[in-house]
């Protein structure tokens, strides 16, 4: 009984691996649009100092 | 002239249904009023596809045949100039690239596009956690407008900053000086090619997951019985039941592929080079960057061509489709 739910539980770990990889560019997007100075010379990978003046 | 009609109809109506001329007009008046009818719901739509659909073809075909210049848009007249467009734009040397990038361009797109739609499709297909509100999210990049992703790639992808080098750096997978993905002649069409195939796979996701979904659990479960593996299930089963839709998704992922434009223009522009451009974009460039607008209107009526004998094709198999459809 455990292990189909195991097995159904390791699909959607792989689902959200997948997830992931398609939605990085969404990610990138919001990522950059948070940051105060990214450029296209530096943008780092997480938006540590969020910032909304982008969007002013 | 059917609105005149149906008015005096119902002016006759009103003149009392007791007159000796109109024995057997009252069924004949309701059905031509039901004619009315019809043509009134049918005049929106004709009067839209007339205004937006049929006259810019027209008009495209028409500007195809004139020397239609800058100086054409202050005088509003332009000269007869025959095939000269069309002699232009297929002996300017750059045609044959042209064809060559855009079958390329589209033919890789929809491989990459279906077979990971596909792919995705069947394991979305299966039972688990969360599969319903991961497999929408997986819909996200369908609903962005497209000037944006294709901006967001352009900056993944650059060759010195982009995260995309970066990323293929941490692996060990790129050169130390990164892979030059839009400078590069060799490289260029195949990274619009890659923001295409992303673009495209919730699209064919989408659409042969539902297909999946119309085929019978039962025939799974007998075949399993039967001893069929899941390669076999799928080489027998699936494929074959699913080919109506297959047909679909390819025939209507290739009109959607060759029109590509905004994708190319953001990303790379059709440079360096040349090395990207396709039909479509020349197409724009000719009109809107070199002012030349009856080229412009013959490169996208060559386009029109291809699409439609596609579109032609796509119709067949969609009533052979719904033919089979109809025995199931």
């Amino acid at each position: 009984m455990t292990r189909p739910a195991a097995r159904n539980w390791r699909s959607t770990v792989l689902a959200v691996l997948i997830l992931a990889v398609l939605l990085f560019p969404v990610y990138w997007m919001i990522n950059t649009s948070l940051q105060k100075n990214a450029t296209s010379f530096a943008t780092s990978w997480f938006p540590l100092h969020p910032s909304l003046s982008g969007y002013r | 002239m059917t609105q005149t009609a149906s008015l005096a109809d119902r002016t006759d109506a009103a003149a009392g249904p007791g007159q000796g001329r109109d024995v057997r007009s009252p069924a004949r008046r309701a059905r031509r009023r039901e004619r009315a009818a019809q043509w009134l719901f049918l005049t929106p739509a004709l009067v839209y596809m007339a205004a937006f659909f049929g006259y810019p073809i027209v008009k495209n075909v028409v500007m195809s045949f004139q020397d239609y210049s800058v100086s054409s848009l202050y005088t509003g007249t332009a000269p007869f100039a025959g095939l000269l467009n069309y002699r232009a734009i297929l002996s300017s040397g750059l045609f044959g690239q042209l064809a060559w990038n855009t079958a390329v361009f589209t033919v890789l797109s929809l491989a990459g596009q279906f077979t990971l739609g596909l792919g995705l499709a069947l394991f979305f297909a299966r039972r688990f956690p969360l599969n319903g509100v991961i497999r929408a999210l997986l819909l996200l990049p369908w609903l962005l407008p497209l000037v944006a992703s294709a901006t967001v790639w352009r900056w993944m992808l650059g060759q010195d900053n982009g995260v995309v080098n970066a990323l293929l750096g941490l692996a060990h997978l790129a050169p130390a000086t990164g892979v030059p993905w839009l400078s590069s002649t060799s490289v260029a069409l195949f990274a619009v090619i890659l923001v295409n195939i992303w673009i495209g796979i919730p699209f064919n996701m989408v659409i042969l997951y539902s297909g999946l979904r119309e085929i019978p659990e039962e025939i799974h479960e007998a075949a399993a019985l039967d001893g069929a593996r899941a390669i076999a299930r799928f080489r027998y089963i699936t494929w074959p039941m699913l080919r109506p839709v297959v047909t679909v998704v390819l025939v209507l992922g290739f009109i959607y592929t060759i029109k590509v434009i905004d994708i190319i223009l953001v990303v790379t522009g059709g440079g360096p080079a040349n090395a990207s451009q396709t039909l479509a974009v020349q197409s724009y460039q000719l009109s809107f960057k070199e002012f030349l607008f009856g080229q412009g209107a013959a490169m996208g009526n060559v386009l029109i061509l291809i699409s439609l004998v596609f579109a032609l094709v796509y119709l067949r198999f969609n009533r052979a489709a719904l033919r089979t459809g109809g025995e199931l």
